[in-house]
């Protein structure tokens, strides 16, 4: 008589232990930080230049229906958003306010190549004004055609990646000067275990706060990208630091970061 | 993949199962079911289950079941997402009976405690309770009957602050189902449903159209 409630528990035991838990999303705890470091606010003199922005797109089976990226441009131009629709899907336009929507009309089954194709055409379409558009295989490049301070494009939570280029900069001059504190709307990255490539990024806000939500049990890296004051030609660096999670619910306090911008 | 809120989808869940009377009161099963989902244009899950049965009385049956669920990525049938789901019901049912002897006009009421669990330190715990109202028609093998159950999900919402993660437990969802079984023959079977399954605190609502056919083995005699 028992020994069907035996078989029963054995297999529910063996699909209990199967469930490896790792670091990484779906969990419920979080890891929080602040970020500060030192602006410099001048470049002796640097002329003004466009911000150069690079957008690699995915295979379409990557590209989720309804995701959107944003664009921008200097000077309190036209904000876009280019969202994806799946020509079979339902999502509608996210019809962000104050932001001009851009339409790319994908399928699960469309090469990267194809998408980024039909991203470059419609950005030429309906943005050709504030960018001039490139297209090298998965890449869409877009200069913006005005120089000058421009927020950052953002993937949000999408799988296209997004990489600027040149930073757009409006003409200055004068003595470089700087200050220090906690910086807004910079990014960090988190890294899951043993992973090599970051998995999620925020911004953070106006007191150089950030966290990363949703996260399991386990071991995390968290860094942003710094100028290397020894060597300034370099480019930008990684300054990281790292944080575990060892409990549910559990809310983990990371080591300051700290970076450096020309 | 994810959907845009407020959307309605149309899904088709497609199962067959093995029943087996190990005695009179004791039973055994197994179903296999694929779910598929955005108006039936993918496979959402498919998963196997074991479950035993125990009478405990005639008016109460308790059963546990275990479900090993599989998602597929984007495409296909099969992925590498795997679930586990470890679910305890108490049934209650004939309560008519205890008013008339024998009536067509049958109630069940089950309670169900479901642990889900997905690899990550989120598990989906259920409490669900449902009430089912059957008929038999007479003159005729069918049986209709019509169901409503709501779904309490454990920790379903969190909120993040920068002290502490604080969770909230609540009624997502309920379940609405008209469900017509037919037995083919002595050991076979046959079961249509429909169910609207709208989300509470949400736009979201699912509408689901369900086939399942049962093949009972024959009960060896002591």
């Amino acid at each position: 008589m028992k020994q069907p409630f035996i078989v029963l528990g054995l297999i529910a035991l063996f699909g209990i232990t199967a469930c490896k838990k790792e670091a990484g999303s779906g969990g419920t705890s979080s890891v929080k930080g602040t970020l500060s470091g030192r602006i410099y606010s001048g470049n002796n003199g640097n002329a003004a230049e466009s911000e150069i922005t690079q957008i690699t797109i995915p295979d379409g089976s990557d590209v989720s229906d309804g995701e959107y990226i944003l664009l921008n441009t200097p000077n309190n131009g036209t904000y876009y958003y280019v969202w994806f629709k799946w020509d079979n899907g339902a999502a509608p336009d996210p019809g962000l306010s104050g932001r001009t929507g851009i339409q790319v009309t994908f399928n699960f089954s469309q090469s990267n190549t194809t998408i980024a194709a039909n991203m470059a055409a419609a950005i030429q379409s309906n943005a050709s004004a504030d960018f001039s558009v490139e297209l090298t295989n998965d890449i869409v490049t877009l200069t913006n055609t005005a120089t000058g301070d421009v927020p950052d494009a953002d993937e949000l939570t999408s799988n296209v990646l997004i990489d600027i280029a040149n930073q757009g900069k409006s003409n200055v001059g004068g003595t470089a000067t700087y200050t220090e504190g906690p910086i807004a709307d910079e990014r960090v990255y988190i890294v899951y275990g043993d992973d090599d490539f970051y998995s999620e990024d925020v911004r953070t806000d106006a007191q150089g706060n950030f966290q990363f939500k949703e996260l399991n049990r386990g071991d995390y890296r968290i860094f942003a990208y710094t100028q290397d004051t020894l060597n300034p030609s370099a480019g930008l660096q990684e300054v990281s630091v790292t944080a575990t999670i060892t409990e549910k619910k559990q809310v983990v306090q990371a080591p300051n970061l700290f970076v450096i911008h020309f | 993949m994810h959907y845009s809120m407020g959307q309605s989808d149309f899904g088709l869940w497609l199962g067959s199962e093995v029943k087996y009377p190990v005695n009179k009161k004791l039973e055994l099963s197994f179903e296999v079911q694929s779910r598929f989902e955005s108006n039936v244009t993918r496979v959402g899950s498919s998963f196997l289950s074991p479950s035993v049965s125990y009478e405990l009385h005639k008016f109460l049956e308790v059963s546990a079941a275990y479900r090993l669920s599989n998602a597929p990525k984007e495409t296909g049938f099969f992925g590498t997402e795997t679930t586990h789901r470890l679910g305890i019901d108490l049934k209650s049912r004939n309560l008519m009976d205890l008013i008339k002897k024998k009536s067509r006009l049958q109630t069940t009421l089950r309670i169900r405690a479901t642990h889900e669990m997905e690899g990550t330190d989120l598990n989906n715990d259920y409490f669900r309770g449902q009430l089912e109202f059957s008929y038999n028609l007479p003159k005729t093998k069918l049986k209709p009957s019509i169901s409503g159950e709501f779904f309490y999900h454990f920790n379903d919402q969190f909120v993040y602050t920068f002290d502490a993660v604080e969770s909230r437990s609540r009624i997502n969802k309920c379940r609405i189902q008209a469900e017509l079984k037919y037995p083919l023959s002595k050991r076979h079977d046959l079961k249509l449903f429909y169910f609207i399954e709208p989300e509470f605190e949400s736009p979201d609502m699912d509408f689901v159209l369900g086939l399942n056919y049962t093949y009972n083995i024959k009960q060896k005699k002591d």
